[in-house]
């Protein structure tokens, strides 16, 4: 493919041959910046993405506390890098032209700074925190062009999953899941026949043993990270607009699901066992194993999915890889008749 | 356009937005104002009120997210039987303002009765009236009664302004408030009073013996 010289009147560098081992992103602005007409764009970008990330230092501190101190949002650290890695995969298909996008970007980049001034007076830091992303991509659209942002987008769009949710709205949702997770337990444990009494997010198991669902426990913290991984899952597999919405959409009983057999398991090792596994280093452990057991409730739902969609030569299912997964795929519907 | 004539554009908004945020920090200047003396040396008499203080479990504690707090139980001398706790909780960063009864009582099985919820003003020592709300919550036969109100210290009048607009009252984690923050919970069971006088007795008592306590850069607030 012979490359377009973009609006500038350069020609972008050509292609690397396919298959070569290497960082395609890296390989995009090291290439770039030892293109003289093309340098003064990643030297440029290089001080504006500094003077951004000084403008929204406050926002970015916000970031690391919440990281740091709120197991709701630990995964946070996670998702830029992940960005990243897509943002490389896009890289892979070679420069973009840079055309278009300065207005665009501009009255982005102008609209987010608005915002993040606003957030200084006025208690409104969550808008402060999207705002930032509104930001880098606003000053994306001004140095590489439109056609650059609509390529790169999705790195963007999945920064969002870094932002935590404001405290008031966190609760409002995480309060209903909590009472919701202990009835479904309670239900289940008196169903498969330990007696137990819900009140609230109280459980009182035989014997008197008292058993309290945190809020820990609402399956918000699941969700938040249910939600990252089913979206980078849908954004990597090839296959249809309704397999992707299906798997994005599936995140949150998924991971209500797996919280309500956490509780139930809790109760089951409180009850049969002995009350003390149920904390610490044994009830953390129980929360892996249940984040264990939603990955192969996504994954199971990937495969059964594969079995009605056409399968593509060459396409693969990209959450099986991420999910690490060895599962024994179930043979085609031709296969099994 | 060209590749630096883009660079001049963003490096321009970006500039021009590094010096008006500079400017607005210079003038919106915020502190998180501590409490003048400690919760503790609330007195234990109070109007007609006598209280003990009564021990918290570490875990409520730890999950309130309390910087300090007071938990007291006091008894009412000219209404024998009558006794009402009282939850101080004082955040510097603002956290404890998540937990609000409508928040934490229903996880404790606490439904709420709507037609005993109701807002009374009480004279408070600066010579306004304080708002708190009162709620009521039941569990099978027990119904409980609730006060509540709060207060963010430090903040400006434009927060303060803000916070009564139905867009957000409390932020993101990092950054709940930009002061400080105490919210003040009183409990009792319902049958005793019903028309809410024993609660208002209370609290135009406690505003006067919190005086000395909070800061005086304060915005009082009632809606749970």
């Amino acid at each position: 493919m012979t490359p377009k010289p973009d609006v500038a009147g350069t020609s972008p560098p050509p292609e690397e041959p396919a298959g070569r081992p290497g960082i395609p992103l890296w390989d995009l602005v090291r290439g770039a910046f030892e293109d003289p007409s093309r340098r003064v764009t990643v030297l440029g970008g290089a001080a504006c993405l500094g003077l951004l990330l000084l403008l929204f230092r406050d926002t970015l501190w916000d970031f690391y506390y919440s990281w740091t101190t709120d197991e709701n949002y630990s995964h946070g650290f996670l998702v830029p890098l992940l960005s990243l890695y897509f943002a490389n995969q896009v890289a892979a298909k070679g420069p973009a032209p840079v055309r278009g996008g300065a207005i665009l970007g501009g009255l982005l980049l102008a609209a987010a700074i608005l915002v993040r001034l606003v957030a200084i007076p006025l208690p409104l830091a969550f808008l402060g925190e999207l705002a930032l992303i509104a930001g880098l991509a606003g000053l994306f659209a001004v140095l590489a062009g439109s056609a650059a942002l609509r390529r790169y987008w999705f790195p963007f769009f999945f920064l969002l999953f870094m932002v935590p949710l404001p405290i008031a709205l966190y609760t409002r949702v995480a309060s209903p899941l909590q009472l919701m997770a202990s009835q479904m337990a309670s239900a289940v444990m008196n169903l498969t026949g330990l007696p137990v009494l819900c009140e609230g997010n109280h459980m009182t198991l035989p014997g008197g043993v008292q058993m309290f669902v945190a809020e820990a426990c609402s399956g918000m913290r699941q969700m938040t990270g249910f939600l990252a991984l089913a979206t980078a899952v849908a954004y990597l597999t090839t296959k249809p607009g309704w397999y992707r919405a299906v798997v994005v959409l599936a995140a949150l009983p998924i991971a209500l699901t797996a919280n309500v057999a956490r509780i139930v398991l809790t109760g089951y090792v409180m009850h049969y066992v002995n009350p003390q596994y149920a904390s610490g280093a044994y009830h953390t452990l129980e929360g892996i194993l249940m984040m264990g057991f939603g990955l192969l409730l996504l994954n199971s739902l990937c495969v059964l999915m594969d079995q009605l969609t056409p399968r593509a030569e060459g396409v693969g299912f990209p959450g099986r890889a991420m999910l690490n997964m060895n599962l024994v795929p179930l043979p085609a519907p031709k296969e099994a008749s | 356009m060209t590749r630096a004539h883009r660079c001049l554009i963003a490096g321009a908004l970006l500039m021009s937005g590094l010096a008006a945020r500079a400017g607005l920090e210079g003038v919106n200047r915020t502190e998180r104002p501590p409490l003048r003396r400690p919760l503790s040396s609330l007195p234990m008499e109070l109007g007609d009120w006598v209280g003990r203080d009564e021990a918290v479990e570490p875990s409520i504690v730890e999950r309130a997210q309390t910087t300090e707090y007071l938990n007291r139980v006091y008894e009412s001398r000219t209404r024998p039987g009558l006794r009402l706790t009282l939850w101080v909780n004082y955040s510097e960063k603002g956290t404890n303002l998540r937990h609000t009864p409508e928040i934490c009582l229903p996880s404790g099985g606490w439904e709420k009765v709507e037609s005993q919820t109701r807002v009374f003003e009480v004279p408070s020592p600066n010579g306004d009236a304080l708002k708190l709300t009162r709620l009521g919550y039941s569990k099978g036969e027990l119904v409980k009664q609730v006060g509540f109100w709060y207060y963010i210290f430090g903040e400006g009048k434009l927060e303060n302004y803000v916070r009564q607009l139905p867009i957000t009252s409390r932020s993101s984690h990092a950054q709940t408030t930009k002061g400080s923050s105490m919210t003040v919970e009183t409990f009792h069971p319902g049958e005793q009073d019903p028309d809410g006088a024993a609660l208002k007795d209370f609290a135009r008592s406690l505003l006067v013996a919190l005086e000395p306590i909070l800061p005086e850069a304060r915005a009082e607030y009632y809606v749970p």
